[in-house]
């Protein structure tokens, strides 16, 4: 299973989301705060891929 | 309502069947493995699990009570918490009837036997089912009543844990798995679905464009849940296995929403009922899994509440999931038939244990009466054929102890030859996830050698042990004595 972090873009905390979702066109719900966000929209994305 | 306003709970009367608190009568004199907390705690804001944490890092398993939580609303729940109940393996024995003696290798062959003794259930009527006690629908069904907990930091919120049970589209037989329930509203929840036969119903309600009807279960006698953990093949009605633990019929009872159509356990402590719309999907996770870590954030199925019900009295049951209950909830079943597999193919078997450094679930220690070698590899992929998501199988002679870790390690450090005794089998499936080994299975035959000469582990002579008592050889301590 291939997964990324997401830096939310209101509180900067990273959290950790399936593959699946990075082009799925739906918002990402921050557990830290509740903020709504695309992935394009992360203060940081980590989607290194290894290898 | 406040909860001195809730109907209190009535003492067993004759014709019920176990409950939870018919459980908890049983250990709740004892302060090793019963403890309870008045003061008023928030679950959304980590006071249950840290509490379970402190109790964990001093190595104490106890169940815990928290008689005054708060609810999702943050007002004062009606339902007290129970959490911790199955962190030992004396009391995962108890709870089946068994002898806090029998926790050790045997609990895993004696849990296998009783999957094989089905009982089947008895449908009662709604007036004589406890959990129905009180009624709630429409918006009246309010998931954020309920004290739901929010175990880790990284948790999406509070998760409602415990046991979901359907059937099949024109089936009869029930199934039970533990899932994840995220209540985004009090009506509204994503359902992470992890088990094959639950993923098989959920498809098979989708294909036809249905609602697929469901029941989460929050809190029943802990027999009850350690008979549906046991994975039964598809077909098998998992409230028959359950009455082989609970020594007694489960007593049904039809639902609230479908009637007859869906039976209902009449024992239980709380119980949503809900509907997965056909194909919908939410946002749901992370949450603090069995691995020790976060389960990342992913789509999963929609339930829609149609209607909770509650015994008088009723506890919240709830799990200290990633920690020891959450561990032995599947090992113990599981180490049961590993055992009887491979030892109805290979006759050598002497214990199998799933420790928690695996996170009691991709490793498996297992001890063999070895007579030559290659068995040892025989029973791992035994093993491995039997359980797809175990990681790691390490042999041990019959000697070691596969439930102390310590012996196990000692035997791979001083048996094992890593170019003769270590395999990896590559490319058993697809990457599931991310804890590293993925599709990969390593073994190590950590047996001693029988085809070169080899040096044999050292003992004190057992009828020197057997001859010195302890207690009579040394003198007494005196404290300050030089
Ligand atoms: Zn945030």
């Amino acid at each position: 299973m291939r997964v990324f972090w997401s830096t939310c873009p209101k509180c900067l905390k990273a959290f950790v989301v399936e593959w699946e979702l990075r082009h799925a066109g739906v918002k990402l719900i921050c557990p830290f705060c509740g903020n709504r966000h695309l992935p394009d929209e992360s203060a940081e994305l980590d989607e290194r891929q290894g290898g | 309502m406040p909860k001195s306003e809730q109907p209190q709970r009535k003492a067993h009367s004759k014709g019920e069947g176990k409950s939870l608190s018919d459980y908890l009568d049983l250990i709740r004199d004892d302060p090793a493995e019963f403890r309870t907390v008045s003061r008023t705690v928030n679950p959304l804001n980590f006071d249950v699990t840290a509490v379970l944490k402190h109790l964990d890092l001093n190595k104490e398993y106890p169940t815990v009570q928290f008689d005054n939580p708060l609810n999702m609303h943050g007002e004062p729940s009606i339902f007290p918490i129970v959490t911790n109940l199955w962190a030992t393996r004396e009391r995962c024995a108890e709870a089946i009837g068994l002898p806090r003696s029998k926790a050790g290798g045997e609990l895993g062959a004696l849990f296998a036997n009783h999957v094989a003794k089905k009982r089947e259930p008895v449908i009662v009527s709604n007036d004589r089912a406890p959990v129905h006690a009180n009624v709630l629908q429409g918006k009246q069904a309010d998931m954020w009543m309920l004290p739901v907990v929010r175990h880790y930091e990284m948790d999406l919120g509070g998760v409602i844990l415990m046991g979901l049970i359907g059937h099949a589209p024109g089936e009869d037989f029930y199934n039970c798995t533990f899932v994840k329930t995220f209540p985004e509203t009090g009506q509204r929840g994503g359902l992470t679905i992890h088990s094959a036969h639950m993923s098989r119903m959920t498809r098979l309600w989708k294909n036809r464009g249905e609602r697929f009807p469901v029941i989460n279960v929050l809190g029943h006698h802990p027999a009850f849940w350690l008979g549906t953990l046991n994975s039964t093949p598809w077909g098998d009605n998992e409230y028959a296995t359950a009455g082989a633990f609970m020594g007694e019929p489960v007593r049904l009872t039809p639902s609230v929403t479908w009637g007859k159509d869906f039976l209902v356990p009449a024992d239980a402590e709380i119980i949503i009922e809900g509907e997965i719309g056909p194909g919908e999907r939410m946002v749901v996770d992370p949450f603090g899994e069995i691995s020790g870590q976060y389960q990342p954030q992913q789509f999963a199925p929609v339930m829609e509440v149609t209607a909770i019900t509650y015994r008088n009295g009723a506890l919240y049951q709830d799990i200290f999931s990633g920690h020891r209950e959450h561990m032995l909830m599947a090992s113990v079943p599981r180490e049961g038939s590993i055992f009887n597999h491979v030892q109805e193919r290979l006759g050598n078997v002497v214990a199998v244990h799933l420790p928690y450094s695996g996170c009691a679930r991709f490793t498996a220690y297992i001890s063999i009466k070895k007579t030559g070698e290659g068995q040892a590899k025989q029973a791992a992929i035994q093993a491995f054929a039997h359980v797809p998501n175990l990681h790691v199988v390490v042999i041990v002679d019959e000697d070691i102890d596969v439930f102390n870790e310590e012996d196990v390690l000692w035997a791979v450090n001083t048996y094992v030859d890593p170019d003769r005794d270590i395999d990896l089998i590559k490319n058993v499936r697809p990457p599931s996830d991310p804890r590293g080994i993925g599709s990969s299975r390593v073994i190590f035959d950590a047996t001693r050698p029988t085809h070169v000469p080899f040096p044999t582990r050292l003992r004190v002579p057992p009828d020197a042990l057997a001859r010195v008592k302890l207690d009579e050889w040394l003198d007494k301590a005196v404290k300050g004595k030089k």
